[in-house]
């Protein structure tokens, strides 16, 4: 199987770029997907942000320097790709926490799951209260398993302060538990 | 697929997030985000990809024998420009030179019976202008002799 790296050269080098753009397209669009639909909640905000990264990634790739590796250089794309929409649904419906626009899919009316239980119901609602970054770096680490150097990489943080995000993260939803 | 490199932190990391929320729970909420159509991101990645033949399609792209091919096309139009501009000069710069033996007398006559008037008029000022010359050289010469006479 051909190294994303070496995906990269080729499509950089060669004016054939949509073979080996496939190849990197079906291999990482499973994860970029279920990255930005973690944040969103909503299937069709999550459909739309991940083409969005898609044709980003097709017009920047050629000036993708390699000085970290594509999925982090991809994750990035899709961070900030998350952060511009949820910016201008904020701006659309004009309010101001963060918190309040993201339209989170009802975790009670899941088509195929059994009706949710208390603590599923107080995930999602401390998740969704989460500041962007916050559950951004969450997502990253504990549903990706990616190491704090990546996700410093990603967000643009060292990572002392990716590190410190996501146990804001975890404090923050502890004391959501706690309140409700 | 990409090594997910699982050290001791990210355990660690986990087990404080699952103390708090359970572990059934973060999976049923990691299992709530993967519910999708089977073919969902066959479809998605079809989509992708007409969506930027669409726009290859709308973005001409010039590569460098093009580029020098458009840089030459624009010079020839400037040096021809100057070429055309230059000989047009020439053709109006270049003196119109009739012999007046070729020209008709009766061509001559009616030039000169259609404009006598005006050369009447051109002649008295020729003669006017002659005389104040005449005059002013007058006084000047008077000037001189009498500043001659007392120098003498």
């Amino acid at each position: 199987m051909q190294s994303d790296q070496s995906l990269v050269i080729e499509f950089q080098q060669t004016t054939q770029k949509e073979g080996p753009y496939t190849i990197l397209l079906k291999r990482h669009q499973q994860r970029v997907y279920y990255q930005i639909k973690r944040m969103l909640n909503n299937h069709m905000d999550a459909d739309d942000v991940a083409q969005q990264v898609w044709i980003k990634v097709w017009n920047k790739l050629d000036g993708f320097k390699m000085e970290s590796e594509f999925s982090t250089w991809l994750f990035r794309i899709a961070y900030n790709e998350t952060l511009n929409f949820i910016q201008k649904q904020q701006k659309q419906a004009g309010f101001n926490e963060s918190s309040e626009n993201i339209n989170f899919e009802d975790a009670t009316t899941g088509t195929d799951h059994p009706k949710s239980t208390t603590i599923q119901i107080a995930l999602e609602h401390a998740i969704k209260q989460l500041p962007e970054k916050q559950r951004f770096v969450f997502m990253l680490r504990y549903f990706e398993e990616l190491n704090y150097e990546k996700i410093a990489s990603i967000t643009g943080t060292s990572v002392g302060g990716a590190k410190a995000n996501f146990h804001q993260a975890l404090r923050k939803m502890e004391e959501i538990l706690k309140r409700d | 697929m990409e090594n997910k490199e699982i050290d001791n932190s990210i355990i660690e990391d986990r087990v404080l997030a699952e103390a708090l929320f359970t572990k059934a729970a973060l999976a049923w909420f990691d299992e709530n985000q993967k519910q999708l159509d089977p073919y969902f991101f066959d479809t998605q990645s079809a989509a992708i990809v007409k969506s930027l033949k669409k726009k290859k399609g709308r973005i001409f792209k010039i590569g460098s024998y093009g580029k020098i091919a458009i840089a030459a096309s624009f010079l020839t139009i400037i040096a021809l420009g100057y070429l055309y501009l230059k000989t047009n000069k020439k053709i109006e710069t270049v003196p119109l030179i009739v012999k007046i033996e070729e020209i008709p007398t009766s061509e001559i006559e009616a030039y000169l019976n259609s404009n006598e008037l005006l050369a009447e008029a051109d002649l008295q000022l020729i003669i006017k202008e002659e005389e104040i010359n005449f005059s002013s050289e007058d006084s000047k010469a008077a000037n001189n002799q009498d500043t001659n006479t007392i120098l003498n």
